[in-house]
């Protein structure tokens, strides 16, 4: 005889742990050993797909012997808009979470927050799309919720651009996301200084997503410059000039949009001190190939680069990158002047050339050891 | 370079170097409260069959940098040469998780856990039982119960 059958709980456990949610379904339903091991770590995370999972959940806990499992909730993924009773059932039963996401949350508003903020002083991820909260639930979060490791906000409109100076306290953030919320208030001097300053004291982020990054982000946060070198220098890998502060060093993960004063000097200089980095987007910013080639050489784990509309990249600086970069999976190219003629040992790609009467490149992706080029259609001169 | 010597639940020794040896945290805090000795480092646990296969693992692995992160961790997918290392019977397989988890070498019992999690993915309990050879003791009533109250989490 062999096999799980025999074999201890322990065993078990250290199994079913490394199992993901979607598979622990299944083996709450292998036997009575098994269900003893997978249901609580299934319980562990709620996942409310829908108001027919949501009942599902509230009437599995409201029978008196399975309330226990309540205490089993750590953490509560909403898939859906549920009715406000609903919502704050869900999170009645989670007790302490210490994930919430909810992607799409209209009916979640700051005082429905709050209570739950103030509970949860071990909330470590929290999500929310498309909410109505405001500053006022950035305070609670920032002064209740300090063992906040994710944050992601997504199209919550009512937001202020002081968000981050209320954050301060929540030093173990590694991953900020905050797009599409209309932050463009962080550009005025005095936030965008108080937001740098903050930002830059989050000294364990891996990954930094922001759609509005301030004004002078470059300088603030890039690593400050002692003497200017331009662009020419920086080629020659010299390293006097170069700072030795490194922001984030543990920053792999870099997603910038609409930040028109970043340019070559302060990007060279911050590739430079953050090797680690696997994937850096600058969208709308003002790099040129000296840029491309300190990535080339000091990023050896470069696996994604987003380069959409920066205008002075070029083809020869991208195929260098292309070549020298063996983790290199894709490029983003989208709003630069490059175009698919300047690529002839390109692979297949995925539209008919004849087909359209100017090309320009989305994106480049590395298959193997072939170039794939995805193109779009694209007429008349830049516009933007 | 020193030597260490261990010796395996069933009285077999084995002399590995210190290094290598202290992949494992239970032996390396073990030698530091210690200190230098020549005698064998008794580990009743394990049989010298698993010891001899924790040994090859740990001696493959004796220059990786010592990652105490754990996401660091969460992220690496099994490489090559652990899947091939891994690539044995069931019960040696269980063994080695066992061993790990009580020599206390996180990284390999992560290899060892994710071999079997890799083996139960997207596999339904019928599926699941088959694999390791288990006897389902639920009653049909209790099964049905069981679907009914995590109906939430069936994946559709």
């Amino acid at each position: 005889m062999s096999g799980l059958d025999h074999l201890s709980m322990e065993l078990i456990l250290l199994i079913l742990k490394q199992v993901d949610q979607r598979d622990l379904y299944a083996c709450a339903l292998v036997s009575r050993q098994w269900y003893a091991v997978a249901n609580p770590l299934l319980w562990r995370s709620l996942m409310v797909k829908n108001v027919a999972s949501f009942t599902n959940i509230h009437t599995t806990l409201t029978e008196s012997n399975h309330a226990f499992l309540q205490h089993h909730i750590q953490s509560i993924n909403f898939g859906c808009t549920l009715s406000t009773p609903a919502f704050e059932a869900s999170i009645r039963y989670a007790g302490y979470p210490r994930f919430v996401l909810a992607r799409q949350a209209p009916h979640v508003t700051n005082n429905r927050l709050r209570p739950l903020l103030q509970r949860c002083q071990n909330l470590s991820f929290f999500g929310l799309g498309w909410s109505p909260i405001t500053q006022s639930s950035m305070i609670t979060l920032g002064q209740h919720c300090r063992q906040l490791r994710s944050l992601h906000l997504q199209n919550c409109r009512g937001l202020g651009c002081a968000i981050f100076p209320a954050l301060a306290a929540c030093r173990l953030l590694e991953e900020i996301t905050v797009i599409g919320c209309r932050l463009d208030g962080m550009r005025f001097p005095r936030t965008a200084e108080a937001t740098a300053n903050v930002l830059v004291g989050f000294d364990r982020l891996t990954r930094l997503k922001l759609d509005d990054p301030p004004n002078d982000f470059s300088q603030c946060l890039l690593g400050p410059l002692t003497s200017t070198s331009d662009a020419d220098s920086a080629d020659d890998d010299t390293d006097d000039d170069m700072p030795t502060i490194v922001t984030w060093p543990r920053l792999v993960h870099l997603w910038l949009n609409r930040c028109e004063d970043i340019g070559d000097m302060y990007t060279i200089a911050f590739v430079r001190t953050h090797p680690h980095l696997q994937s850096l987007y600058v969208y709308g910013g003002r790099l040129t190939d000296a840029t491309l080639r300190t990535m080339m050489n000091c990023l050896p784990g470069i696996v994604d680069v987003g380069l959409v509309g920066n205008f002075d990249i070029t083809h020869r600086g991208v195929r260098r990158l292309v070549q020298n970069c063996p983790a290199l999976i894709w490029v983003q190219l989208f709003g630069c002047d490059i175009a698919t003629c300047h690529f002839p040992e390109a692979g297949p790609s995925c539209l008919d050339e004849d087909l359209f009467y100017h090309q320009g490149i989305m994106q480049i992706r590395k298959e193997n050891e072939f170039l794939v080029l995805l193109i779009f259609l694209w007429i008349g001169t830049r516009s933007f | 370079m020193s030597n260490v010597r261990l010796l395996s639940s069933d009285n077999e020794e084995f002399v590995v170097q210190k290094e290598v040896a202290e992949r494992s945290v239970l032996i390396k805090n073990m030698l530091e409260d210690v200190g230098e000795t020549d005698s064998a480092i008794p580990l009743p646990n394990v049989t010298a069959k698993v010891l001899k296969k924790v040994i090859e693992w740990c001696d493959h692995h004796s220059s990786d940098p010592v990652t105490t992160d754990e996401t660091e961790r969460r992220t690496t997918d099994i490489d090559e040469w652990d899947q091939k290392f891994m690539e044995v019977d069931q019960e040696t397989l269980f063994d080695i998780i066992l061993a790990a988890n009580y020599l206390d070498i996180k990284p390999l019992l992560d290899v060892g856990c994710k071999t079997v999690a890799n083996m139960i993915k997207g596999k339904t309990a019928e599926e699941i039982r088959k694999i390791f050879n288990i006897v389902n003791d639920f009653t049909p009533e209790e099964e049905a119960q069981i679907r009914k109250e995590n109906e939430w989490a069936e994946d559709r």
